[in-house]
């Protein structure tokens, strides 16, 4: 007999791409362990270890019980949860397949909607992620629905619908989760204060010993210092981060770009280098290029390029929509303005929250097109966004359309909310003569 | 030292009692005198220069920083044509200036340096080992190096590099550097079309684009005679420019070559007379001074000697310091201003061999014929055909080279 999903309170939690680590916690760590994982001290090598165990496991009884949907169930969470950790797309697949075998043992009385729904909302589909929360039976958790409702209404741009929803689940039951979300809010809408305390009120009522929620949690803090321009106070966070979960390449990466921010590239170097051995994703791969190009053997960073372009590539005909925004930035600078272009507007049509407007405006300057990126700009800032990245590339838009006043508000506005903002968030120039004036 | 000198010369804009001696120094009364108000430069959006000269000062080796003061220092010498600010650039390059191997974004910048200072073949070797490599920064050193050819008259190389940079640049810097070419090789009407439409198209592109569009629209247009379109593209593109609160020279120059080719002098005085400070812009105000002086223009004729005596000052002073650049310039001043033809052409002749824009026809084949060398003017003549060029002013100075 198929198995109710008990865990669907810990799959409620799974909403936000950020929290997806929380449903390690949940899952990992049972109350009672699985006999053959290990609990001794934790690594960001072990976790994986134990991920890639429970998934072997997890299919291998799966074939023993081919009609468990409980157990089919766990593992397409399993999956999930391995490239979360891991940020490799293939277990997209792999959850996908399994997701296809949960759904038939489950039928359409106990569809497994919020596993479909969260592989889509993962890979950036959210009309299909909405679609699935329509099929979900009646027996499934209201709360996990509307908290998926509202994770999509957020990356839909939709922010007060999305905070109205977490607002209300965390006056009715707070929790980490609770907390967490609405930081996610607060922290994208000009208030990274308020972000801040309630993740530190997160941490404050997370009574697991999970190691990777413990050190999301203090990354998450980090990078909301990290916004406000906050280094110490970020650098604290990571290196905290990184003792929560020794060996995870997201701390060591945020490490990485402080490094770069103080000048510290050679430091910055093996962040990058240790993180690439790690994870083998192509941001970083871009990112030690980035810093390659500005050291003593510039052409060091073409293979890098290379590599990572490779890696979009693939990544954009296998999964395209989860990877389209992540390859508008490596376009940005290595590609044609062109490319760069259509990745954004492809973004911006899967997920049109702020930061994938923000990606738009800035391919659409990088296109000579300055006119509509400042348009663009515009509608994020009357939408309720308000980060640094917002105004300082606005501020950019605003000087390169010869906008002197605005462009210096802005910059002011930027500055107000980070004084590194301008530093850290250089808008991609469009390709004209250098020089063009004296030419002339 | 051209500090000084300016220094110099915005002193007697403020003590407007103290007779100007162009070939004596002016030594300050006091200490307490006032000798150039200076507004802190800073470009909109931006930290000011001083601010990002202290973040480059603070970590010089720290390449972002350096770039961010450099490329605001370029910036400014291109709106100011102050060439302190090209000290500036290269002095925050400058642990990475002597390096063959220097980062991409520095060996651009580089090139940017050479080329406002004239320093033609080390710019071009930047621009080429750029192209060369795999570095995004290549397409835009493919795309200056066709406006550089451009300047040099090559239309056929700028157009290779027009059309490899094309998938690389905006539509509209596409479309202006085809254009570019086209007006260079015979084809100016249809050049004029394509950049009508492309302007027409393209109205949210950057201000630096359209101004440049439009510059060239405007100097396409009065190639071909049309003066009045030329007239309403410059006018246009000159108040965007004002209405940015930034300055360009080219533009303003070439507008102003335009009224005073038309023979509305007082426009060009009003066009020029906030830049003073500007060598090409005095130049341009200067000759139009001195065609409202002939006209019966007291006060343009003050000005008119006294922006002179500024001017051979200027010169003078770049050539003290063997600087190389304005050939140009100093040959229109010798020709329309000191009317030395046979100095002028001396000049241009050194100019031509660097700089073959329309306007460097113009100048040479003037000042050949004032100065009675009609022979010298062969190289012009000769690119003239080669190119296919059109233009109804060079038309009219050669019909006049051909009339008995």
């Amino acid at each position: 007999m198929p198995h109710i999903p008990s865990k669907s309170r810990c799959l409620s939690l799974l909403l936000i791409a950020a929290l997806t680590a929380i449903s390690a916690a949940c899952q990992r760590h049972p109350k009672s362990p699985k006999p053959g994982i290990p609990t001794v001290k934790t690594s960001y090598a072990l976790e994986l270890s134990n991920l890639n165990a429970m998934a072997e496991g997890g299919q291998r009884m799966l074939k023993q019980h081919p009609n468990d949907l409980y157990i089919a169930q766990d593992v397409v969470s399993t999956f999930l949860e391995r490239a979360r950790l891991t940020g490799n797309y293939a277990d997209y697949g792999l959850a996908s397949n399994a997701l296809a075998e949960a759904s038939q043992i489950g039928g359409k009385l106990l569809y497994p909607c919020l596993l479909a729904a969260k592989l889509n909302y993962t890979q950036h589909r959210l009309k299909q992620a909405e679609e699935e929360l329509g099929h979900c039976p009646s027996i499934t958790d209201g709360d996990a629905i509307a908290a998926m409702h509202a994770d999509i209404a957020f990356y839909s741009g939709r922010y007060a619908e999305a905070e109205a929803i977490y607002r209300s689940a965390l006056n009715d039951k707070p929790s980490v989760s609770g907390y967490t979300r609405m930081a996610a809010v607060r922290r994208y809408t000009g208030a990274p204060g308020e972000a801040m305390a309630l993740l530190v009120a997160a941490e404050q009522i997370n009574y697991t010993e999970e190691p990777v929620l413990k050190a999301w949690l203090k990354l998450q803090r980090g990078l909301v210092a990290y916004d406000q321009g906050d280094l110490s106070l970020a650098s604290a966070l990571f290196y905290a981060a990184n003792q929560a979960l020794p060996g995870w390449w997201l701390a060591d990466e945020q490490l990485a770009e402080i490094k770069v921010l103080m000048g510290e590239p050679d430091e910055a170097r093996k962040l990058y280098e240790g993180v690439i051995a790690r994870s083998g994703l192509p941001e970083h791969m871009d990112e030690l290029a980035r810093l390659l190009r500005n050291g003593s053997d510039p052409a060091s960073a073409n293979v890098w390029i290379q590599k990572a372009e490779a890696i979009y590539r693939e990544r954009l005909k296998t999964y395209p929509e989860a990877s389209a925004g992540h390859a508008v930035d490596h376009f940005l600078q290595f590609g044609t303005p062109a490319e760069a272009l259509a990745l954004a507007r492809r973004n911006v049509e899967l997920r049109p929250y702020g930061d994938a407007k923000i990606a738009l405006a800035e391919a659409l300057f990088r296109a000579g097109q300055a006119g509509e990126a400042a348009t663009t700009i515009a509608e994020v800032e009357a939408s309720g966004w308000n980060t640094a990245k917002l105004h300082a590339i606005a501020a950019q838009i605003y000087a390169g359309m010869g906008q002197s006043a605005k462009a210096d508000a802005e910059r002011q506005t930027a500055l107000g909310l980070n004084r590194y903002a301008m530093r850290l968030f250089p808008l991609p120039q469009s390709v004209q003569p250098e020089l063009l004036s004296l030419l002339q | 030292m051209k500090m000084w000198r300016r220094q110099l010369v915005a002193a007697s804009v403020l003590a407007a009692s103290t007779a100007f001696a162009a070939d004596q120094p002016y030594t300050p009364k006091s200490d307490d005198e006032v000798l150039e108000r200076i507004n802190v430069p800073r470009l909109p959006g931006t930290a000011s220069l001083a601010e990002l000269r202290s973040l480059s000062a603070a970590q010089p080796q720290f390449l972002p920083a350096a770039l961010a003061y450099a490329r605001a220092a370029l910036e400014l010498n291109r709106r100011e044509e102050d060439p302190r600010y090209l000290g500036y650039a290269e002095a925050a390059l400058a642990p990475w200036w002597s390096k063959a191997n220097a980062p991409p974004e520095v060996m651009l910048l580089r090139a940017a340096l050479r080329l406002a200072r004239m320093e033609v073949a080390s710019a071009e070797q930047d621009l080429s080992a750029l192209i060369a490599s795999p570095a995004p920064e290549g397409h835009a050193a493919r795309i200056t190096r066709a406006v550089l050819r451009l300047s040099q008259g090559n239309p056929a190389a700028a157009a290779a590099d027009c059309e490899a940079a094309a998938a690389y640049v905006s539509a509209l810097v596409a479309q202006t550097c085809a254009a570019s070419v086209q007006g260079l090789s015979g084809y100016a009407a249809t050049a004029l079309a394509a950049l009508k439409a492309a302007i027409a198209s393209n109205a949210g592109a950057p201000l630096a684009t359209q101004l440049w569009a439009r510059g060239l629209y405007g100097e396409l247009a009065a190639r071909m005679g049309l003066n009045r379109e030329a007239r309403a593209s410059y006018a246009e593109a000159v108040q965007r420019m004002l209405a940015a609160g930034t300055t360009d020279p080219g533009l303003l120059a070439a507008y102003a070559d335009l009224l005073l080719a038309e023979g509305d002098a007082r426009a060009a005085q009003d066009l020029l007379s906030p830049y003073q400070r500007l060598d090409s812009l005095l130049l341009r105000l200067t000759i139009a001074e001195q065609i409202l002086a002939a006209a019966g223009d007291t006060q343009a004729a003050t000005d008119a000697a006294e922006h002179t005596g500024r001017l051979k000052l200027r010169f003078a002073e770049m050539r003290q310091r063997l600087d190389v650049s304005h050939f140009r310039e100093q040959a229109l001043f010798e020709l329309a201003v000191l009317h030395q033809p046979g100095a002028a052409l001396r000049t241009v002749q050194r100019s031509w061999a660097t700089l073959r824009e329309p306007i460097d026809a113009r100048i040479y084949l003037q000042a050949a014929e004032a100065a009675g060398q009609g022979a010298e003017a062969a190289p012009v003549l000769e690119w003239l055909q080669k190119t296919g060029f059109e233009d109804v002013r060079l038309q009219a100075l050669l019909k006049r080279r051909a009339a008995p």
